[in-house]
């Protein structure tokens, strides 16, 4: 169910449902992704605050059909998830980050994040998405891709290895594998 | 002195004290149709206020509270000794700093002691004279770095045809100086910190190649950095321009695998 500013498709590809908007407020032509990891403790939601920084959700709070809740503020399109926790912890994940990435981290997103998460966002009335989702048509440059994430934005406990998808476990813990 | 009601702030942001007091005043008599001689009354009220507004705190996010002080002294300092109508003493930049008259006092050895200023005495009172490296450091401190770029890039001009002098060589020296002291205000265990650590070896980097004759690699350098410069000046005026304040990112210690964990530091 999402909540604020509501997308005019949502493409679903590889699991991944992109949230889209061709124009909204002043900003256009937007892909906001979210992906659902099931562990055995629970979902993750995952999605994207900027090119190479993702937002780790441990906490959502599920509907009884077992469905998250997603806020979306209007023109800035950043999903926020209902959560038991809004604790949050920047996560540098790769240790190479430039002094330009690190400089907008702590100017911009951070600061950007702190303002969308601590506003009101799940009193307007909830909406369901069924027919708005189309399959695949993602372009290439929008795919959500673990690869390229660099830092994350963590919202809620810590994860376990498991709670995360295998290309973000494997960044986060390289060895882990090899040990076993 | 007198004043008429001048609304400064309708030209100027608050953020705007950190600035070049001739290019402050020139934008307000050329501007705003104020004469030289009102710019004392109009300027000091809007310095002493705007170091009280959000916009400076946003400006000066992630400061200890030393460093602010420290800004605090140096910026009225500087003013001061622009006008020229009022003297730089102890009890003058208390009153428009609003820090008291002992630890401004001990704020000035401290900025004796690191070249920042020069304490001179005047009758019964001591003066407090900002220098060339000061000019600089507020600058740095304050991310206001326009002044800089500019500096550099004659440097860079000089370093090209051969013509490198006296006055950039000490500028060069300035303002590795200006970059280390102004690390000195993070916290080291900050994100703020490592960035503001990076910029220094960067310049320390420059000064090391100029004194060693390099002189290709110092034209790469300092174009690399005047490029990094372009770049943070326009993060930090976009940044401004959205009302954000730089957060201050702490590092927790915490483990989750290869990953280092930081928490916005409140403030």
């Amino acid at each position: 169910m999402i909540y604020g500013s509501y997308p005019k498709r949502v493409h679903v590809e590889d699991d991944i449902h992109y949230f889209y908007w061709d124009w909204d407020f002043y900003k256009p032509f937007d892909y906001e992704p979210i992906q659902i990891h099931d562990s055995t403790s629970g979902k993750t939601l995952l999605s994207r605050f900027h090119w190479h920084v993702a937002t780790i959700w441990t906490e959502p709070i599920l509907q009884e059909e077992g469905k998250p809740e997603v806020a979306f503020t209007t023109g800035i399109h950043t999903p926020i998830v209902r959560s038991s926790s809004l604790d949050y912890r920047y996560v540098e994940i790769e240790p190479n980050l430039s002094l330009r990435e690190r400089l907008e981290i702590v100017t911009l997103y951070l600061p950007m994040f702190e303002r969308i998460l601590r506003g009101e966002k799940f009193a307007d009335a909830k909406n369901g998405y069924d027919k708005i989702i189309v399959e695949g048509g993602v372009p290439g440059d929008y795919i959500f891709d673990l690869c390229e994430i660099k830092c994350a934005i963590l919202i809620g406990r810590f994860p376990r290895p498991d709670d995360l998808p295998s290309l973000l476990k494997e960044k986060i813990w390289p060895h882990e594998d090899k040990n076993e | 002195m007198g004043s008429r009601d001048f609304d400064i702030s309708s030209m100027l942001r608050d953020e705007a004290i950190s600035s070049e007091p001739s290019i402050i005043a020139d934008k307000l008599i050329s501007k705003g149709d104020v004469k030289t001689s009102e710019l004392p009354g109009i300027i000091l009220p809007w310095v002493s206020s705007a170091f009280k507004s959000d916009g400076f705190e946003r400006a000066l996010a992630g400061l200890e509270e030393g460093s602010i002080d420290i800004f605090k002294v140096l910026v009225t300092a500087r003013w001061t000794d622009f006008l020229q109508t009022v003297k730089p003493t102890i009890g003058m930049i208390a009153k428009y700093s609003h820090i008291n008259r002992n630890s401004v006092s001990t704020i000035a050895k401290l900025l004796d002691s690191l070249d920042l200023v020069e304490s001179s005495k005047d009758v019964r009172s001591q003066l407090i004279l900002p220098t060339p490296l000061s000019r600089v450091y507020i600058d740095v401190l304050s991310g206001n770095l326009t002044e800089e770029h500019d500096r550099l890039e004659r440097v860079l001009t000089e370093i090209r045809q051969d013509e490198l002098t006296e006055d950039s060589i000490k500028y060069l020296d300035d303002i590795e100086t200006a970059f280390h002291l102004v690390k000195l205000a993070y916290d080291e265990t900050t994100i703020n910190y490592e960035i503001m650590d990076e910029l220094h070896s960067r310049v320390r980097e420059i000064v090391v190649k100029t004194s060693s004759g390099e002189k290709e690699e110092v034209i790469d350098k300092i174009s690399e950095f005047l490029q990094d410069i372009d770049y943070i000046n326009k993060v930090r005026e976009k940044a401004k321009k959205l009302g954000l304040p730089t957060v201050v990112l702490e590092d927790t210690k915490e483990r989750l695998g290869r990953a280092r964990i930081f928490r916005v530091r409140s403030s």
